[in-house]
């Protein structure tokens, strides 16, 4: 193949993944999934009913990986039986993930809420309505642009891999890099805006979550606009270099063309990582030093 | 040295198919593969759902999604160069490179959301003083919490993690498609089984590991650290027993690839 | 007999071998009743390598649903205990022991593949799970039954997922499951549904008969995206009728399946729920306390 339209295709598979980590976030911060889910999960039972949407499909690599392996079986079934555009087929794909992911959550919300009885957790049909459009939405998106990654992936970078699995494998680390990268701002500063902000969660206060949002009662679409603003975009960027930089090693140095570039592609993954610690490093260094330590004490010195 | 696909080296008889334990070797590359993933999980630096409030350190999701999200990456760039070069070596190297990728990127940009989205600098909650850097840490930890964010003990610990868990899981992926006894375009057609075999392996492994620290850990300073060998015999045992069956399939496999196509 | 009967966490059922519950049987038999039913006519034919596709694929998509409810229920009986990384993990585990014995079982090609397949999945589920919880020193009770009955449930699944899509349980089918890649929907379609319920039923009012009925609701939706993968599939490579009709039958069940467990399922919300309102504000104090 040639380098320069892998390359370019490296570009629009980068692009596309940007899009997919953005709405893969915001579509588990509208419904509370993934790991912040412990602290709405919490909050009735500390005596702080809210109005957020409380979807625990399962982990956000789990359930993307479902909803992008259904879009991927039903796309490549219906390319199959009919002489379709691959266009036509991953949107009907993409619908039909969407339909079992909304079943999925909507199931989720009325089981935990119905779960949470005896903390007086009442069930609001109108959160359900107004917030499951916006997931529907957000998950249709995730797959459509998953399922472009594939057939991108399948037909340019010579990857022998069918497409549902390799909506699997995408779909797992989508989820995952937006459940370690994107609810850490929704989890520490979205529902506990309370809080001062420049410090982690109290333990103390676990469970205490924001239930008030700029005007009325906070609800799941409201924490997709805080996060809409610095979570979604940073899990873009973190799936999109993912993405980028690990094709990028067999577009640029691409082992067919001999054992000796292969190891050329091995030395710039090495140096890429390298840079990364050296960026980590210097991010701790100044957070260090323009944030200062919360205490002064010297006595815990030696004791650990 | 069939195995390797480095035909300029003429290794020991055992690296040939025609050696009768030959398979024997490739069960005991499968296992080896399986106790790596379960190292590399106690090696990368996990906080579970406290990390996604600030109130642990490590990166804020659950141990085997990450390990998953990170080997699976390594197992699409090893599959990539597989299907590329043919060569067994650098597609295991890669692997271990492409997981290492993934879950260094997740880091940085895990750090830069603690820093400038909650306002945390990064600091460990079980070391007094960075193990690598010997920065102070325990001043740095907010209150009311174990920590957060990955200071650079931590990082290097998961980078660690990342590439043997990569090289863990592309061995796997090569050692199963050897067993098929294809090779080049025709081990190629038949690589979604291998695929298959070596992601749930991957699960199984990441899930005996994140049993055993119990759902998470700092990273190779952390006490539960030393838990690790009984997690790697677990292992072992079960990746052994999955081994032989997954071997015999793919031997079946190879045969009705070669057949098909 | 009180250490015993609240080791068991069940007085009932302290005496009973573990696959002799009510669930673990009714899971066990009908599974492979299922399998076998939509297998039986495909091996009208002398010899095992000339069987044709089944027409009864839908046996084996009630075999598959009785599968999943037996796994999630052991998820549920696990998951009391506190496992330290959340519900799926042990799902996880289940689907990644069972894909292998599936494959490999499939891919022994005789009529006894789900027969062996059912018994390995019992066994290295049952060492598995004891290496686990002696070795790792997880400590719960019946850990090595319950991963056991998990990983036979989903090997099951898998196992009938392949008859619906591919007709038959030949190596060639399972050469084209897995060819085809929807061999990734069987991996993970079935964690999903064998581990969802318990987690989205989650919480102190959790209830047995909602959660089994949101178990079938999931395992419906599963079988009706492989019936449609099945038909869209089949038909596209001119298999002959009797595959399309089986599909079709199946997706028609699974439909059906699906509303009345979705409208079983609202019933038990609207029993368990503490208030299900339209709209309103959040409850004062006076309602808290």
């Amino acid at each position: 193949m040639d380098p320069l339209i892998g390359m370019g295709v490296l570009a629009l598979v980068g692009a596309v993944a940007a899009i997919a980590g953005y709405t893969e976030d915001l579509e588990s911060v509208v419904g509370s999934q993934s790991n912040p889910n412990s602290q709405v999960q919490l909050a009735p039972q500390m005596k702080y009913p809210h109005r957020l949407f409380n979807k625990a499909i399962s982990g956000e690599p789990l359930s993307n990986g479902l909803a992008a392996v259904v879009g991927a079986v039903i796309s490549v079934s219906l390319e199959f039986y009919a002489d379709l555009s691959i266009i036509t087929v991953i949107v009907i794909g993409s619908m039909a993930a969407m339909i079992i992911h909304m079943i999925l959550a909507a199931t989720s919300f009325f089981g935990r809420i119905a779960s949470q009885s005896r903390f007086k957790q009442p069930l609001y049909m109108d959160v359900f309505k107004t917030n499951l459009p916006v997931i529907a939405a957000y998950a249709f998106m995730t797959t459509a642009c998953i399922l472009i990654i594939c057939y991108l992936m399948a037909a340019y970078l010579d990857i022998q891999i069918p497409i549902p699995l390799l909506a699997l494998i995408l779909g797992i680390t989508v989820g995952s890099i937006g459940s370690s990268v994107g609810d850490i701002q929704y989890g520490a500063e979205c529902l506990y805006q309370n809080l001062e902000f420049g410090s982690g969660v109290n333990a103390a206060y676990s469970g205490n979550i924001v239930r008030k949002a700029a005007s009325g009662i906070r609800s799941g679409i409201d924490n997709s606009w805080f996060s809409s603003k610095f979570g979604g975009p940073t899990t873009g960027i973190a799936f999109a270099a993912v993405l980028f930089m690990t094709s990028w090693i067999t577009v640029l140095f691409n082992p067919a063309w001999g054992g000796a570039v292969g190891w050329c592609g091995l030395i710039a993954g090495v140096l890429f990582i390298a840079a990364t610690a050296a960026a980590n490093r210097y991010l701790e260094k100044s957070a260090r030093r323009n944030f200062g330590p919360y205490r002064k004490d010297e006595k815990t010195e030696g004791a650990e | 040295m069939e195995l390797l696909n480095l035909s300029v080296l003429s290794g020991p008889a055992i690296l040939f198919p025609e050696n009768p334990f030959y398979q024997l070797l490739l069960l005991i590359l499968i296992t080896l593969g399986g106790v790596l993933i379960t190292v590399s999980v106690h090696l990368i630096p996990v906080g579970g759902a406290p990390a996604a409030m600030a109130q642990a350190t490590g990166v804020g999701t659950g141990t085997t999604q990450l390990a998953a999200g990170a080997g699976l990456t390594g197992l699409l760039v090893a599959v990539s160069v597989y299907v590329l070069s043919g060569s067994g070596l650098i597609c295991v190297l890669l692997g271990g490179i492409g997981s290492t990728i993934m879950i260094s990127i997740v880091m940085l940009i895990s750090n830069i959301g603690y820093i400038y989205g909650v306002g945390v600098p990064p600091a460990s909650g079980k070391a007094s003083r960075d193990p690598i850097t010997k920065d102070r840490q325990d001043t740095y930890v907010s209150k009311g919490t174990e920590g957060h964010g990955i200071p650079t003990a931590a990082f290097i610990s998961g980078a660690a993690g990342g590439i043997i868990g990569g090289i863990g899981g592309s061995l796997i992926f090569v050692v199963l498609l050897k067993a098929s006894g294809l090779s080049g375009d025709d081990a190629a057609a038949i690589l979604p089984i291998s695929v298959i075999l070596s992601i749930a392996l991957f699960f199984v492994n990441a899930v005996i590991a994140s049993y055993n620290i119990g759902g998470t850990i700092e990273g190779f300073y952390d006490p539960k650290f030393r838990k690790v060998s009984k997690a790697a015999a677990v292992s072992a045992v079960i990746t052994l027993i999955c081994g032989i069956l997954c071997l015999y399939t793919m031997i079946q496999f190879g045969g009705f690839g070669l057949m098909a196509g | 007999m009180t250490a015993a009967k609240i080791q068991n966490g069940n007085g009932k059922e302290d005496k009973k071998f573990f696959l002799f519950e009510k669930t673990a049987l009714i899971g066990l038999v009908s599974g492979l009743a299922g399998i076998y039913t939509a297998l039986l006519i495909s091996f009208r034919s002398a010899s095992f390598a000339d069987s044709v596709n089944t027409p009864f694929s839908f046996a084996a998509g009630i075999g598959m649903i009785a599968a999943i409810v037996w796994a999630a229920d052991a998820v549920r009986k696990i998951s009391k205990y506190g496992l330290g990384t959340g519900v799926p993990s042990v799902g996880m585990f289940g689907i990644g022991i069972a894909c292998v014995i599936a494959v490999f079982s499939v891919f022994l090609n005789t009529i006894w593949s789900p027969v062996i397949g059912t018994a390995l999945a019992l066994i290295i589920g049952l060492v598995s799970g004891k290496l686990i919880n002696s070795a790792l020193g997880m400590n719960i009770p019946d850990m090595e039954k319950r991963i056991a009955e998990i990983t036979t449930g989903c090997t099951l699944a898998i196992i009938s997922s392949v008859v619906i899509v591919a007709g038959t349980v030949q190596n060639i089918s399972g050469y084209e499951y897995i060819m085809a890649g929807i061999v990734a929907l069987g991996f993970i379609g079935v964690a999903v549904a064998v581990f969802h319920a318990y987690n989205a039923n989650l919480g102190p009012d959790e209830m047995k008969d909602r959660t089994r009925m949101l178990t079938i609701l999931d395992a419906s939706l599963l079988l009706l995206i492989f019936a449609a993968a099945a038909l869209f599939w089949r038909a596209g490579q001119n298999e002959g009728i009797q595959t399309i009709i089986g599909s079709t039958v199946t997706i028609f069940m699974s439909i059906v399946f699906i509303f009345t467990a979705y409208y079983k399922f609202w019933t038990y919300v609207k029993r368990d729920a503490w208030k299900i309102t339209e709209t309103g504000l959040l409850p004062g104090e006076e309602d808290l306390n």
